[in-house]
């Protein structure tokens, strides 16, 4: 599964470690993350995250 | 009807507005700022000046996201004082403005150091949209720019300014580059990447001068030393905005003082973001605003949430540069540490009683948000830890 880094501030999603502070737990891909999830060190939208170079 | 009344639109402030909402669907919320535009990311300031990202793709939230969450935001409004007991700002254009709660995050102004000649045309600091247009104006009829101030807004900026085309050179005050980030060795390699890019660097440095008269033809080093450029950016940090705090009487240091409910010295005046000083510190960075608009909002409105501070931690934002940070990087070598190191990629990581208290990695940041929780939670992952720095 794909990474998506955060064009905002930089943070990486991993799939493998989900978020699980707010939610995502691991193993989730990044399109199925919940819409109102928002990037946990910067609060932007899941709509301002690019899958990693 | 409580009214809420919010002075500065960034992080802090839309923060602290939307965990308002959250707590109470009918209050009246009202944000003021003196910008422009509606919240907007300001860390993607040096993306805009590159043309990566337009006016439009740098708003956060848009006119609609007020409206869904009934939140008033009034746009271009400078707040010039006001009183606390009567419970009024007063805004440039002679309006009052009653609140009955007031959270202020009107944040903080760049630092432009004492050199002679930084009040010219031509000389930038870039801290906000205007600031970031008024640069680009300027750039196209320039071929060389010198960025005093080595810290990563400034690297990140020079990187901008580099794609529009310029050359780059960065005149640094401390001997080595993102001192807060980095410690020499990951510095000195930071720094081989991008002179490979093209950068230029004058480390351990101090600016004398700005010269030129109608147009920037450089800067002269307090060593005599002559460096021609056709503008200045400067970014030497930021500094809170105190004057509204001041004017209200609030217990103000380097920051407006803050409890860790985010309450300044007066019971119905909270606040959030770059003007806060939280025991002695102040932050100035995102995620640390964030948290604190978040604090702010949930308390302010009946809540009960407490601030901790925040771990500095970093992530260098130039494509192709894998960069980042976190807490206690051990300059003076007074922590046990672990390092991997190969030709690339420089991976440090700093303990205290066994307990990871902060990271370098370069070249490749694998695992960082797992160490960076790590570091904020103090959860013990030293068994972990060889797997986390594998190469």
């Amino acid at each position: 599964m794909d990474k998506y880094v955060c064009t905002v501030c930089g943070y990486v999603y991993d799939p493998a470690l989900g978020d699980p502070d707010n939610g995502v737990a691991a193993g989730t891909a990044f399109k199925d993350i919940p819409d109102d999830w928002v990037c946990p060190v910067c609060g932007a939208g899941k709509d301002q995250f690019e899958p990693e170079a | 009807m409580k009214k809420y009344l919010i002075v500065g639109n960034g992080i802090a402030g839309t923060t602290a507005a939307e965990n308002i909402r959250k707590h109470d669907a009918t209050v009246e919320i009202t944000i003021v700022t003196e910008e422009e535009l509606p919240f907007y990311y300001r860390i993607r300031l040096p993306d805009f000046l590159c043309g990566e990202v337009n006016e439009s793709g740098l708003v956060a939230k848009k006119k609609e996201w007020y409206q869904e969450n009934n939140i008033t935001l009034r746009l271009s409004t400078k707040i010039t004082g006001g009183s606390v007991k009567d419970k009024i700002l007063h805004s440039s254009s002679g309006e009052e403005i009653r609140f009955d709660r007031l959270i202020l995050a009107n944040g903080s102004a760049p630092n432009i150091p004492a050199i002679s000649g930084s009040d010219k045309k031509g000389v930038f600091a870039l801290h906000c949209i205007q600031d970031a247009k008024d640069i680009i104006s300027h750039a196209s009829c320039c071929k060389k720019a010198i960025l005093i101030g080595g810290g990563l807004l400034g690297l990140e900026a020079g990187n901008g300014l580099k794609k529009l085309g310029l050359g780059i050179t960065v005149i640094e005050f401390f001997p080595r580059l993102l001192p807060r980030q980095l410690d020499s060795e990951g510095a000195r390699r930071l720094q081989s990447i991008l002179e490979d890019r093209g950068f230029s660097f004058k480390l351990d440095a101090k600016t004398r001068s700005i010269e030129g008269n109608e147009k920037i033809e450089g800067v002269t080093l307090e060593n005599g030393e002559f460096i021609a450029a056709d503008m200045v950016i400067i970014s030497a940090g930021v500094t809170p905005k105190l004057h509204l705090a001041k004017k209200l009487g609030l217990d103000c240091n380097r920051g407006i003082k803050v409890d860790k409910q985010m309450r300044t010295s007066h019971p119905d005046i909270y606040e959030a973001g770059d003007i806060v000083e939280f025991e002695g510190r102040t932050y100035g960075i995102w995620p640390a605003a964030m948290e604190q608009g978040k604090i702010a909002g949930t308390n302010i409105s009946g809540g009960n949430a407490t601030y901790e501070g925040t771990i500095l931690s970093s992530i260098l934002k130039v494509a192709g540069i894998d960069l980042a940070s976190a807490g206690e990087i051990d300059e003076e070598n007074l922590h046990d540490s672990k390092t991997v190191a190969s030709e690339t990629i420089y991976k440090k990581i700093v303990l205290d009683n066994n307990r990871v208290i902060g990271c370098i990695m370069l070249g490749d940041r694998k695992n960082f948000n797992r160490i960076n929780r790590a570091i904020s939670t103090g959860e013990d992952i030293l068994s972990e830890l060889d797997t986390l720095l594998a190469i």
